[in-house]
C-alpha cells in the first residue's frame, strides 16, 4: 500500500497505475484533500490578481460559486459517471471512482507555477498564454478523469471517454429539445401588435 | 524517497510561485494605493433620474453620475477627477444638481477638470462651467447657453385627426403647455417668466465658475453655439485640447508627479455590453427628436399631468 508521496508522483507519471491503487484503496480522506487543496490553491492565486479590480464583492461570490461549484461536480459527477460507467459494463465502484475522480483534480494546482510564470512573460503575450495555459490544464484533467473511469471500473479508453461525455451529450440534446419546443410554440404563438 | 523528493520539490515550486504572485499582487496594489485621476463621462442627453436600467445595468440619467461623483470623493486615492462630456444639453434641474455636485467636490479638495468631447452645449457647459478648468478641441460644439421651452400647437392636427381632449382643471394653469389648444397671452408670460429665472441661474453659474462679469456672460449667452476655437477666444474655454490633455492638465493642478493611475468610473461591463442602451451617437439623436416630440419641458419644471383619456370623434 503506497503512501500519499507514492500516489502523487505516480499521479504525475504513471496515472494508470496510480488510478489502480486509488481504486483499490478507496482512500476518500486522502482523496479529499488532495481535491481541496487543488480547488482552493489556484482560487487563491487568482484573487490576488482579482483584488485589484476593486470589486470584492464580485469576487467573494465567485470565489464561493467556484469552491461549491468544483466540490459539486466532484459529488454529483462522480455519481453520474458511476452510474453511465455500470450501464456500460463497469465492474468499479462508486467510492473508488469518487476516490480517483478527486485525485484527478491535480493538475489545476500546476495552474499556479503556470501563472507565476506568465506574470514575467511580455503583456502583449500573456492573454495567449493564459488562455493555452488553462486549455492545458483542461486537456490534462479530462485526461485523468477519463483514466481514472478507466481504470476504475476497467473499461476500454473509447468506452471511459463515452462515460465522460454522455452527460454533457444529454445536456446538450435537453438543450437542443427545448430550445425546438420553445422556437414553436414561440411560432405558433399570435402575435398582438 | 525519490518519489517523495520529487513531489517535495514540486510542492516548494508551486508554494515559491504562489508567494511570487502574492508578492507581486501587494507590489501593484502599492501601486493603486498611490494618488489617482477619475474619469467619469458625462454622455446623451442630460436627464434627471436612475436613466435606463435593467436587471443587470444602470447607465444615463444624473443618479448615476451623481454616484460616481460621490465615489470619487470618497475615494481618498482619488486626488483629480476628469469629467468627460459629449452632451448637447438637457433638463435644466437635472444638470443643476449635477453642477452643485461638482462644486461639493471641489470643496472636498479634489481637482475637476473638463475634457470636452464632440458636443459640450447648454446643460453640458453649465455643468464644465462648475469645474477647475475646461478642455474642448478646436472644433468641439460648445456655448448654447440659454434656456428654452419646447412647444407645439397640434390643434388643427387633432381636429383633423378627430382627436378632443376633455380637461377638468384644478386651475386655469393647470394645462399650460397643452399641445392642443393655442397658448394664452398670460401663459407666455408665465412660461417666460420661469425661462428667464432659470436663464439668470444658469448665467450666475457660468460667471462664478468662469469668473467673468455677468453683463459680460450675457452678451455671449443667447444660445448661440461655438466652436471650442471661438470659445477659447471668448474665455468659455482655458485649453485646446483632447482627454489626454485635459488628464495631464488634471495632474498638473493637484500636484500629482509621476505617471498618474487611472480609474474610469461608468466603463461598460460585459452586462451591459450585451444587455445595455444602443450606441450613444444614435440614443443621444433620438433622445432629442423624443423629448421634442412629446413637447416635454426641458427647463424641468413640472409637467402637468399627462392627459390620458382622449376622445376618439
Amino acid at each position: 500500500m503506497g503512501s500519499l508521496w507514492d500516489i502523487l508522483y505516480d499521479l504525475l507519471f504513471q496515472p494508470r497505475i496510480a488510478m489502480r491503487n486509488i481504486a483499490e484503496q478507496k482512500n476518500i480522506g486522502q482523496a479529499a484533500i488532495v481535491a481541496l487543496v487543488s480547488i482552493l490553491m489556484p482560487i487563491w492565486a487568482v484573487s490576488f490578481e482579482l483584488k485589484k479590480s476593486e470589486m470584492t464583492t464580485m469576487i467573494q461570490a465567485m470565489i464561493g460559486v467556484k469552491v461549491i461549484g468544483s466540490l459539486l461536480v466532484w459529488i454529483i459527477g462522480a455519481a453520474i459517471w458511476n452510474l453511465i460507467a455500470e450501464c456500460f459494463g463497469g465492474k468499479g465502484t462508486g467510492v473508488g471512482l469518487f476516490s480517483a475522480l478527486g485525485f484527478a483534480h491535480i493538475p489545476r494546482v500546476f495552474m499556479i507555477p503556470l501563472w507565476g510564470l506568465i506574470a514575467v512573460m511580455p503583456a502583449s503575450s500573456k492573454n495567449v498564454l493564459m488562455t493555452l495555459s488553462v486549455l492545458i490544464i483542461l486537456c490534462w484533467s479530462f485526461a485523468l478523469d477519463v483514466v481514472a473511469i478507466k481504470e476504475v471500473h476497467q473499461l476500454s479508453t473509447a468506452k471511459a471517454v463515452l462515460v465522460m461525455v454522455t452527460p454533457m451529450l444529454i445536456l446538450g440534446l435537453l438543450c437542443l429539445i427545448g430550445f425546438v419546443y420553445i422556437s414553436s410554440s414561440l411560432a405558433n404563438m399570435n402575435m398582438w401588435i | 524517497m525519490y518519489k517523495k523528493s520529487v513531489i517535495i520539490v514540486i510542492s516548494i515550486l508551486i508554494v515559491c510561485s504562489l508567494i511570487g504572485l502574492a508578492l507581486r499582487s501587494s507590489g501593484n496594489h502599492k501601486v493603486a494605493q498611490t494618488e489617482k485621476i477619475a474619469i467619469i463621462y458625462v454622455e446623451g442627453v442630460i436627464v434627471g433620474g436612475r436613466g435606463e436600467s435593467n436587471v443587470f445595468t444602470e447607465q444615463g440619467g444624473t443618479d448615476q453620475i451623481i454616484k460616481e461623483l460621490h465615489e470619487a470623493r470618497d475615494d481618498a486615492s482619488v486626488k483629480a477627477v476628469v469629467l468627460r462630456i459629449n452632451s448637447p444639453g438637457g433638463s435644466a434641474a437635472a444638470s443643476q444638481e449635477v453642477g452643485e455636485e461638482i462644486k461639493k467636490l471641489r470643496a472636498q479638495g479634489k481637482v475637476v477638470v473638463t475634457s470636452m468631447g464632440d458636443v459640450a452645449a447648454s446643460g453640458g457647459y453649465w455643468l464644465a462651467a462648475c469645474t477647475d478648468k475646461i478642455y474642448a478641441n478646436p472644433t468641439t460644439m460648445t456655448g448654447s447657453i440659454g434656456v428654452y421651452v419646447p412647444y407645439a400647437n397640434w390643434e388643427e392636427l387633432y381636429k383633423k385627426v378627430g382627436i378632443y381632449q376633455e380637461k377638468i382643471k384644478s386651475g386655469p394653469h393647470k394645462d399650460i403647455l397643452s399641445p392642443d389648444r393655442p397658448m394664452t397671452n398670460e401663459e407666455r408670460a408665465i412660461i417666460q417668466v420661469m425661462v428667464d429665472d432659470i436663464y439668470s441661474q444658469f448665467v450666475a453659474v457660468v460667471a462664478e465658475g468662469r469668473k467673468m462679469d455677468v453683463e459680460q456672460v450675457r452678451k455671449l449667452a443667447d444660445g448661440r453655439v461655438f466652436t471650442g476655437n471661438q470659445a477659447k477666444q471668448l474665455g468659455l474655454v482655458d485649453e485646446l485640447g483632447n482627454m489626454y490633455d485635459a488628464i495631464d492638465g488634471a495632474q498638473s493642478l493637484a500636484g500629482i508627479s509621476g505617471k498618474p493611475v487611472i480609474k474610469e468610473y461608468g466603463k461598460q461591463s460585459p452586462w451591459n455590453m450585451i444587455f445595455g442602451a444602443n450606441g450613444q451617437a444614435s440614443s443621444l439623436l433620438e433622445q432629442v427628436i423624443v423629448n421634442q416630440a412629446k413637447n416635454t419641458l426641458n427647463v424641468g419644471s413640472p409637467t402637468e399631468l399627462s392627459p390620458d383619456k382622449w376622445q376618439v370623434r
